[in-house]
């Protein structure tokens, strides 16, 4: 269960693949002799009328008169059905007009290959939907082809029987049907995935639309009632939807309990929906408390275990295109209001890219836990998608993934804009190369797909994968629009393998919902039966696993029914049978050991929410990258009633509640107001520190000048206040006037300690920035404490001490003694800057960045703190970064830059503007093309369309728009990670693994006994960039320069929300970890291993 | 080496030829007989309009688009012409330097003086660059004197120039870099619309220079009705009023809205396609009508420019005083109402509704405002069709008057469900207002 502790590999290592030779042979339909051609006519009006229409239809595998070769079964929209007989080496014969599989000519869809009445033989299932009115709904009917057992030529035939087993279900919009057991009896009963016919245009809340609901449009459960189909839908607790839009559904164990859950995709607003089995016939809706963000135009989906540790993982995909010119020509903005609007009205946040949940662990209450990792995995854009397949096709143990890919209509903005009325437009597609992507070991993915195929466009949908030569390596087949099917061998990919068949029982024989695990000493592997999986496609019921060199494997099957069959060191490369009857009653289950923390339920008074504002720094300055006007929950730690307890501070926004927790006996927290915070006061920092030497610590607090009423906007104009409070020791704090003054600039960060070693807490105040001022970071500044006799007092010394006032947009700064003379270094983080290291000699600092080998690595720098991570008694700095799970793609070769560009006239200065090298190793500006013309007016006479704001570099815009660049900052920096000290003030910089570059980094603790537990993610992105919310709290351990991490599947420690500070303490001798998050109520877990 | 030569002597030879052609037609002719034709006026407002639909240019923005081109070729129309001139009233319009006293076109210098005014204001330059040498080939072919272009262009250039250094004062630059609007979550504040959920356009607009009105004299006392949302309060009940005409539209009152509907950027979509539909904005279409009017008294050029300027400086102005007022009150559409206040939570509008605020209906007060100036020179019983809208395959429309189109295209809102009634009437007395204080200022009469 443990993620195995891989140093991050900042280079992607390419598979070696001559051009010449694919992994995967095109085999022409000369040879195959499969001419199907889903034959439809491109024209916009069509799309107009009937949302479904361009959607296409599925695949199905199996074999169907039982010859030991998988057989291949096509529906279509307006064309026949077409069965495939395998006749083997790749050749097929159309069997369709004897096996009466052809149809009824009305729109086909999805297909699902099911032996329903449990004959042994495979039958077929064709959903159907269709731009008919409802008087014609007997022509919305699905088919149910019953297979009758081969003819004297080896030939299956088929009688369609939907009506007899009530399956037919006239008026319907049926996407796919997904056959499975749900409430364990024994019978496979059905899912039935719909989509309305029109989209609904108008936002309202999400609940509205399931008042009352269409059942033709709305997402249906079937019960098989002997043999009979009866609608449970409502009792069952499918949610039912007017403006459902179902384009992919799964079925999957995805929290292991042995139970079935479901997960459906949604197009356009409505969410995708996760269902939860509850054991007694219904389900649980729960996709908010599983998934962070999900797909907005969800359409196919796959379930599988991706980097082989015993979870499932779960993958949609959506129509983010992976190229700048294609992501710009179909863009014009972010709209950020509607982005929000649809959150608040219950639709969820969505964003229009493949998403990858990576399952992150399952919850004492049974809920599975995702961490969205697309862009950080290399997967999130393959453009308009519909198919996502993993399997392993190069038998190297590893599950890689296949997306089909292309659209029967374009997008593009220009087409759209050109100068005429509606009805003048022109029918154009939009063909796409299927993309294959190789898995790298667990460690994400690379894209294969030039070098394991050739590189051809075509309009590609439902897809499937089998061995239809027997050989040892998947094959695959892929649907297309106006195009015969394609159709690729896999020359293999040299590894070992095990295919597997499963003999199930009684009403169930193809044992549909068995989990099969595959082990061995390289890897452990888990499959489920699924046929049903991607896009409208039923998949081969012939399991394959790839073993790379090992030649033998366990293999453990648990049958529907809980029983289990097991082989021990089953030889490689052929094809095994388990038959369900001898299977065995499962061994008691072994008790999981328990997580290494546990979650406080906290009582009321313990729990509180200090609410923060969403400010609206986009509305003002239209191109910052994200917002700045955010500081997360401040919270400043110390025991200010000296009973030997943790208290802290809560800080709040202008308008909200401040105030003081007071640590109890019974180890939980309890409110404390002394009545002399500001109301008006927005606070950025706070620290506890005991500045008079009295023994009472007292609170300083660095705060905007806010109004209550809200959203804020914070310019030049925003004053900016310090407040110090002296504590009385008796329950009072006195606010010192004037005690730390002079502070007009935006500031972030406090930072106490001992400057110049004279017993008492100096302190520096770090420099930010505001919307307008984005890119120029403000002053920073250090205070030496002069307080004498209980009279506080602080001198400005900053001229004195700091080579500089700008230090750059400083997040996070600390004092610790680095070199151990007694005096204490300032460790500064900050945002497009590197860390920075001020040596602390005698009081004087000397900025000794670069010597230390800290000032190469430009980052988004958002925490830093001196701990030994290592036990070598050198304090190493521990620094967060946003990460890799965003579209940055910066490292030292390709800067991600922030160009402050004045261009034309005084109005135009100071614009930020961000480039990335998004492709092709070329620079481009992130922004879509209306954004950046609404930031820099004078371009909007340079780019009159889209097609050449696409095409262009940075550079080249730099140079159409006359502009000159004011600041050029850089970031090649994106991971978290630990600059460790070697001794002489120096240090090297060792990344996180990749579990710790899932999110932006805030906060960092170490624990006595673990190691460091990370938390963090950052909602404030443009709508574009998405929200950074795939960090769960990570331990991570380093021994010997190696990380180990470890997921909460592990450590227990589940948390959600933007994690803004993290504080380690003991009580009861027990590790505590108190966690701050924006928003939300803290959380405290204890450690169950004391 | 010896055929470039000959092709050199040979396109040389041609040149003269042609040369000989012309001077000796020229000649022939003597005089330009096109001189007071206003053809060159309508040429250019038609070819303008179609870069501004191109561009998808919000309602108020085209109004400016219009009015600084306008103004140009009037100032040059207008050099002898005796009386008030429409620019005497505006107190910040730029003393022209005009340079040397050359022989020149009028007709020409001020077509050049709108089309490089133009070129300037516009974003899509290259089909308005590649059209106006037609323009020039009508002079020719009309029989210009040659030697005339020369100064025409020079005298026309020098104008727009000015022009332009005097437009670039009005404050559209700084509104650029202006905040977006911030959405309000008050009840009763705008939201975005379906389908497109566009943010609001042109926040600051209100803050645009005017050209006469300098101050929202005499116009603060209109407001819009107090927002409530019990069923029993006039609020709602004018809402019902909406969504009851509006979801029962004659073929008539279908006609009316889409005629009047002039929005230039609407979004049809339908599941993953989505079209953009455009048309004239209602500046744009009352311009037009204008022309209209123009051609049907058959006015020369200087007429036709004095009712063209006139009709696009009370347009611009009358845009100026609504977007303020539109930001100020930031009111909700009648359909974001009916559909939140449970009425019809499907509802949609038979017409678009268009990304800002509902109080006052814009094309009531451009409509009322152009109408009354319109009156004030062609008389209150001007008989006219409008075909103005047959490009964007809509039928023709006959009017009794131009009041009687005002009130038409104020209706046309209500029937469109994307304004209140009294957001349409007041809007109605606004644009009588603005255009009451322009006249007051400069009478359109000579």
């Amino acid at each position: 269960m443990k993620a195995t502790g891989f140093i991050f590999l900042l280079c992607i290592v390419f598979p070696a693949f001559s051009q010449q030779q694919h992994q995967f042979k095109n085999i022409s339909p000369d040879q195959s002799a499969i001419t199907f051609v889903n034959k439809l006519e491109v024209n916009d009006s069509k799309f107009f009328d009937y949302n479904d229409y361009g959607n296409s239809s599925g695949v199905g595998v199996g074999d169907f008169n039982n010859d030991g070769l998988t057989d291949i079964f096509f529906s279509g929209n307006r064309v026949p059905f077409k069965l495939y007989l395998n006749e083997g080496d790749f050749h097929f014969k159309d069997v369709t007009s004897q096996a009466g599989v052809a149809g009824n000519g009305n729109w086909g869809t999805g297909v699902s290959i099911v032996d329903i009445n449990g004959d042994g033989l495979l039958d077929i299932y064709v959903s159907h939907s269709g731009n008919y009115s409802f008087a014609d709904s007997n022509k919305l009917c699905n088919e149910l082809f019953i297979n009758q057992g081969n003819d004297a030529g080896g030939v299956p035939h088929f009688k369609e029987m939907a009506k007899t087993y009530g399956l037919d279900l006239p008026g319907s919009q049926t996407t796919q049907v997904v056959f499975f057991d749900y409430d364990h009896d024994g019978d496979l009963d059905a899912f039935v995935l719909n989509h309305a016919k029109n989209t609904y245009i108008v936002l309202y809340d999400a609940a509205y639309f399931q008042k009352n609901p269409n059942k033709n449009y709305a997402n249906r459960l079937l019960r098989n009632d002997g043999g009979h189909f009866t609608d449970v839908s409502r009792q069952s607790g499918i949610l039912s939807s007017n403006i459902n839009f179902g384009l992919g559904v799964i079925v999957s164990d995805i929290n292991n309990d042995g139970w079935p859950d479901l997960y459906c995709t949604s197009d356009f607003e409505e969410r995708d929906y996760l269902y939860i089995n509850q054991h007694d016939g219904t389900f649980k809706e729960s996709l908010a408390s599983s998934m962070g963000h999900i797909s907005n135009f969800s359409m196919g989906v796959d379930i599988a275990d991706i980097n082989n540790d015993g979870l499932l993982d779960l993958m949609t995909v959506d129509m983010k295109p992976p190229s700048n010119y294609r992501q710009k020509v179909i863009a014009t903005q972010d709209n950020d209001d509607k982005f929000r609007n649809l959150v608040k009205l219950g639709f969820y946040a969505q964003y229009p890219r493949n998403m990858l949940q990576l399952n992150q662990g399952i919850d004492i209450n049974g809920i599975p836990h995702f961490s969205e990792i697309g862009q950080m995995a290399g997967v999130a854009a393959t453009d308009w998608s519909w198919s996502p397949l993993f399997a392993d096709f190069d038998n190297d143990g590893w599950k890689d993934l296949f997306i089909s890919c292309g659209y029967a209509n374009n997008d593009n903005l220009d087409v759209k804009n050109r100068y005429r009325t509606a009805k003048e437009l022109p029918g154009q597609s939009l063909p796409l190369t299927s993309q294959f992507f190789k898995n790298r070991e667990g460690q994400g993915f690379v894209n294969v797909s030039n070098q394991w195929k050739e590189k051809e466009e075509s309009l590609s949908y439902g897809a499937v994968y089998a061995d239809f030569d027997n050989d040892g390596a998947l094959d695959l087949v892929i649907a297309n629009i106006n195009d015969v099917p394609l159709v690729l061998k896999n020359t293999g990919g040299g590894g070992n393998y095990l295919s597997i068949k499963l003999n199930g029982t009684g009403l169930n024989r193809f044992a549909i919902g068995a989990k099969v695990v595959v082990q061995n000493a390289a890897q452990q592997q888990v499959q489920e039966l699924q046929p049903v999986r991607g896009y409208e496609s039923s998949q081969d019921y012939i399991l394959h696993f790839g073993l790379g060199k090992q030649t033998t494997a366990n293999i453990r099957v648990t049958w529907p029914d809980g029983t289990v069959s097991e082989i021990k060191d089953q030889a490689c490369n052929r094809l095994v049978e388990l038959q369900q009857v001898t299977a065995a009653a499962p061994a008691p289950a072994e008790k999981k050991p328990a997580a290494l923390y546990r979650q406080i339920n906290l009582p009321e008074a313990g729990t509180f929410i200090s609410k923060q504002n969403d400010h609206p720094d986009f509305k003002y300055q239209f191109t910052l990258p994200y917002k700045v006007s955010d500081a997360g929950q401040v919270v400043a730690m110390g025991d200010i009633n000296g009973d030997g307890l943790m208290d802290y501070y809560i800080g709040g926004e202008a308008g909200s509640e401040k105030f003081f927790m007071l640590g109890t006996k019974e180890g939980l927290f309890t409110k404390f107001d002394p009545g002399c915070f500001e109301a008006t006061d927005d606070n950025m920092s706070a620290v506890i520190t005991d500045i008079d030497k009295d023994g009472n610590p007292d609170l300083i607090i660095v705060s905007r000048k806010g109004s209550n009423t809200q959203p804020q906007v914070y310019n030049k104009d925003t004053i900016y206040v310090s407040r110090v409070y002296q504590n009385t020791g008796k329950g009072k704090f006195l606010e010192i006037p004037g005690a730390l003054s002079g502070i007009s600039s935006p500031v972030r960060t406090i930072a106490a300690g001992d400057i110049d070693k004279d017993g008492d807490t100096d302190i520096f105040i770090g420099g930010y920035t505001t919307p307008m001022t984005f890119g120029r970071g403000g002053a920073s500044f250090v205070f030496r404490n002069d307080s004498k006799r209980g009279k506080i007092s602080f001198t400005n010394i900053t001229a004195n001490v700091l080579p500089s006032p700008y230090l750059g947009m400083v997040t996070s700064a600390e004092w610790k003694d680095m070199d151990q003379d007694g005096f204490p270094e300032l460790m500064i983080a900050g945002e497009w800057m590197s860390c920075r290291l001020l040596k602390n000699k005698n009081g004087r600092l000397s900025d000794i960045s670069k010597q230390a080998g800290l000032s190469k690595y430009n980052g988004l720098w958002s925490f830093i703190s001196a701990i030994d991570v290592n036990g070598d008694g050198l304090l190493d700095i521990v620094a967060g970064n946003v990460g890799l799970n965003n579209p940055f793609n910066a490292d030292s070769t390709h800067l991600m830059k922030l160009h402050l560009l004045n261009v034309g006239n005084d109005v135009t200065q100071g614009v930020p503007v961000v480039s990335c090298y998004y492709n092709d190793n070329k620079e481009y500006p992130v922004y879509y093309r209306d954004e950046l013309l609404a930031a820099i007016q004078p371009l909007r006479k340079v780019f009159v369309d889209y097609d050449l704001y696409a095409k262009t570099t940075m550079p080249d815009l730099i140079k159409l728009s006359a502009a000159t660049e004011d600041t050029l900052l850089t970031c090649n920096t994106l991971v978290s990670g630990v600059f460790l000290n070697d001794g002489h003030d120096h240090f090297n910089f060792l990344p996180f693994p990749t579990r710790g570059q899932e999110s932006r980094i805030n906060a960092v603790t170490q624990t006595e006994i673990n190691g460091l537990v990370a938390g963090g993610n950052f909602f404030g992105y443009r709508t574009q960039f998405g929200m950074e919310d795939a960090m769960p709290l990570i331990l991570l351990k380093n021994t010997n320069r190696q990380w180990e991490a470890m997921d909460p599947s592990v450590t227990g420690l589940f948390t959600t929300g933007q994690v803004s500070r993290l504080i380690f303490y003991t009580f009861n001798n027990k590790e505590r970890i108190l966690v701050f998050r924006k928003n939300e109520s803290p959380q405290i877990f204890e450690s169950n291993h004391p | 080496m010896k055929a470039h030569k000959y092709l050199k002597v040979t396109i040389l030879n041609i040149f003269i030829i042609l040369g000989i052609i012309f001077s000796s037609a020229g000649n022939s002719r003597a005089v330009f007989q096109k001189e007071d034709d206003p053809y060159p006026l309508f040429f250019l407002q038609k070819n303008l309009t179609a870069i501004l639909i191109n561009d998808n240019i919000s309602p108020p923005a085209a109004a400016r688009d219009y009015v600084y081109p306008q103004l140009a070729a009037y100032y040059i129309l207008s050099l002898q012409v005796s009386g008030k001139k429409i620019y005497d009233s505006i107190r910040h319009f730029p003393h022209i330097r005009l340079g040397d006293k050359e022989v020149y076109s009028r007709s020409l210098a001020a077509a050049y003086a709108f089309y490089e005014v133009a070129r300037k204001i516009i974003y899509t330059e290259q089909p308005f660059v590649d059209s106006f040498p037609v323009l020039l080939d009508w002079y020719t072919k009309k029989g210009l004197t040659p030697s005339l272009f020369a100064p025409s262009k020079k005298m026309g250039e020098a104008v727009a120039e000015q022009i332009i250094q005097w437009m670039n004062g009005d404050g559209f630059i700084e509104t650029r870099r202006m905040n977006k609007y911030v959405l309000q979550t008050a009840p009763g504040k705008w939201q975005p619309t379906a389908p497109g959920y566009f943010a609001a356009v042109e926040p600051h607009w209100g803050e645009i220079r005017p050209l006469f009105i300098s101050t929202m004299n005499g116009l603060q006392r209109f407001s819009p009705k107090l927002f409530d949302t019990a069923v029993q309060s006039k609020y709602y009940q004018e809402a019902k009023k909406v969504y009851d005409i509006a979801s029962n539209l004659t073929n008539e009152q279908k006609q009316i809205a889409a005629f009047w509907d002039c929005n230039p950027f609407a979004l049809r979509t339908s599941g993953h396609v989505q079209q953009f539909v455009k048309k004239m904005s209602p500046g744009a279409h009352w311009l037009h009508i204008a022309e209209i009017a123009c051609k049907k008294k058959q006015l020369g050029i200087k007429e036709a420019s004095r009712v063209l300027a006139l009709t696009a400086a009370t347009i611009f102005d009358a845009f100026i005083q609504t977007w303020g007022m539109k930001y100020e009150f930031s009111s909700i559409r009648p359909e974001t109402f009916i559909q939140q206040s449970g009425m019809d939570a499907g509802w949609q509008p038979f017409i678009q509704c268009p990304p800002f605020p509902e109080f006052p209906s814009g094309h009531a007060v451009i409509s009322s405002a152009s109408a009354s100036v319109l009156t004030n020179f062609f008389g209150a019983g001007f008989q006219y069709t409008d075909d103005t809208e047959t490009f964007f395959g809509l039928p023709i429309r006959n009017f009794r008057s131009f009041k009687e189109a005002a009130a038409e295209a104020s209706i046309s809102r209500v029937y469109g469900g994307i304004h209140y009634p009294s957001s349409c009437i007041t809007g109605e007395r606004i644009g009588e207002k603005v255009a009451y204080l322009i006249l007051q200022k400069t009478t359109l009469k000579k």
